[in-house]
């Protein structure tokens, strides 16, 4: 007879109880520094089970690394995380994404700039797990929200190999320990899943390597144009280019939305309004050189295309929106299908 | 109670590889040096090129570039490098 856990590969350890766990865990440099729950066998075969994936599965691959990824190893993070088992097939799909080539993996996960991978999830698996949208949206509290991004980074340090001397940041974030939010859907707009092709009812993960968010407030606007400048002024700060989020809560969306304007709207005119003359930028040492004649006149744009700037509803009420600069190393946002939860392992291959 | 857990990492695997034979002298040599496109790196190689020619006697310096550090050299431009060049130079740091 065999045994639940006899199918499982990965090396076991018998320890005292919980706290030695901690204190192992810790010590070998599994974990973030917050306790983790213990990947026992059976959970991760709860997990397994309920993705309907075989443990040597292949999920991915990190070819700079020389490594693979099977269902087995997410599924252990994910359990050490603290998800519930139906939030599983979110962390495989957002594990997947990032090991698309063009997300760019090794250099997001361990360059000095320091950005995380922001999971942002829609489609109908957002209410079927009870994930956040509206108040304190990036905040503590959500469960699914909490647990799914903790898992991605989990799966950072434990299969990237993003810990330790190989994570290079300079500072970091605080989105680094877990950085996932869901779009409202609620919203007039078309849901990022929609607008990157996908059917509405169809659940996906977009993850875009992001520094952390920076705060908009605006309270005295009451038309797109003097709205959209209290972002702009954001973005001029940017550092790089690369596919960037925004985050418009539903005050400003129902001023953008009342003036008929869609996410695109938003995106192109964010795209050219959010400009710096070359002289500016130069005194800035944002630029190189010597600040020269007609510099005053050459504007730069911060942003290299409008396609650059996903536009997502989110937030509750109040005065704040967000903009999330791109994290760099010329990685681009990566969307992936969700299988229902119960789908068989053909969903994820 | 005691409690089995398990391993939560993956190992990389690491491939069969054998060292190109080292070179006895640089008098002489086509070098490479592949620029990891950070910024500078362009402003050292130049650097690093000048001392190879005059304190080696290194005949010849090819510049080869990748198109971002943060991926790889592709195995196309490498496998051109080394039927050119003698010896390739890279790094990594910013």
């Amino acid at each position: 007879m065999i045994s639940v856990g006899d199918r499982l590969a990965s090396d076991r350890h018998e320890l005292a109880d919980f706290m030695a766990v901690q204190d192992e865990f810790w010590a070998r440099g599994w974990t973030d520094g917050l306790p983790v729950v213990p990947p026992t066998p059976d959970l991760v075969e709860a997990f397994l089970a309920t993705a309907g994936l075989e443990p040597h599965q292949v999920v991915g691959v990190l070819p700079e690394r020389g490594r693979e990824f099977n269902a087995e190893k997410v599924a252990i993070n994910a359990v050490m995380a603290g998800c519930l088992v139906e939030y599983f097939p979110v962390v495989l799909a957002a594990w997947q994404a990032m090991c698309a080539p063009e997300y760019v993996l090794n250099a997001t996960a361990m360059s000095t700039s320091g950005a995380a991978p922001l999971v942002i999830v829609n489609g109908p698996i957002v209410k079927q797990i009870g994930m956040r949208t509206g108040t304190n949206v990036f905040g503590p509290g959500n469960r699914a929200n909490a647990t799914i991004g903790r898992a991605i980074r989990l799966c950072l340090i434990n299969l990237a190999g993003a810990s330790g001397p190989f994570d290079k940041a300079t500072l970091g974030h605080p989105g680094r320990y877990s950085y996932c939010i869901a779009e409202d859907e609620e919203s007039a707009w078309e849901p990022l899943h929609v607008q990157r092709g996908l059917a509405r009812e169809q659940s996906a993960v977009t993850v875009v390597s992001a520094e952390a968010p920076q705060f908009v407030r605006d309270s005295t606007a009451v038309a797109p144009e003097p709205l959209l400048l209290s972002y702009a002024d954001q973005i001029k700060r940017w550092n790089q280019h690369g596919p960037a989020v925004v985050v418009v809560n539903p005050e400003h969306r129902a001023i953008l939305e009342g003036a008929g304007w869609s996410k695109s709207d938003v995106s192109n005119h964010l795209h050219r309004i959010a400009v710096r003359s070359l002289a500016d930028l130069k005194r800035a040492s944002r630029a190189k050189g010597d600040v020269m004649a007609g510099d005053e006149e050459k504007q730069v744009m911060l942003t290299a295309r409008p396609e650059d700037l996903m536009v997502i509803a989110a937030g509750g009420q109040g005065i704040f929106s967000a903009v999330i600069p791109p994290g760099g190393a010329r990685s681009d946002a990566v969307t992936t299908l969700v299988p229902e939860p119960g789908c068989a392992g053909e969903c994820f291959i | 109670m005691p409690i089995t857990v398990l391993d939560p990492t993956v190992a990389p695997t690491v491939r069969e590889f054998h060292r190109a034979a080292r070179l006895a002298t640089l008098e002489g040599t086509t070098l490479a040096l592949l620029n990891n496109s950070k910024a500078n790196a362009d402003v050292f190689l130049d650097e690093l090129a000048g001392v190879l020619r005059a304190r080696y006697g290194v005949n010849e310096v090819i510049f080869a570039g990748k198109p971002s550090s943060s991926k790889i050299a592709s195995r196309a431009l490498l496998d051109d490098l080394a039927v050119r060049a003698h010896g390739i130079i890279t790094g990594i740091g910013d």
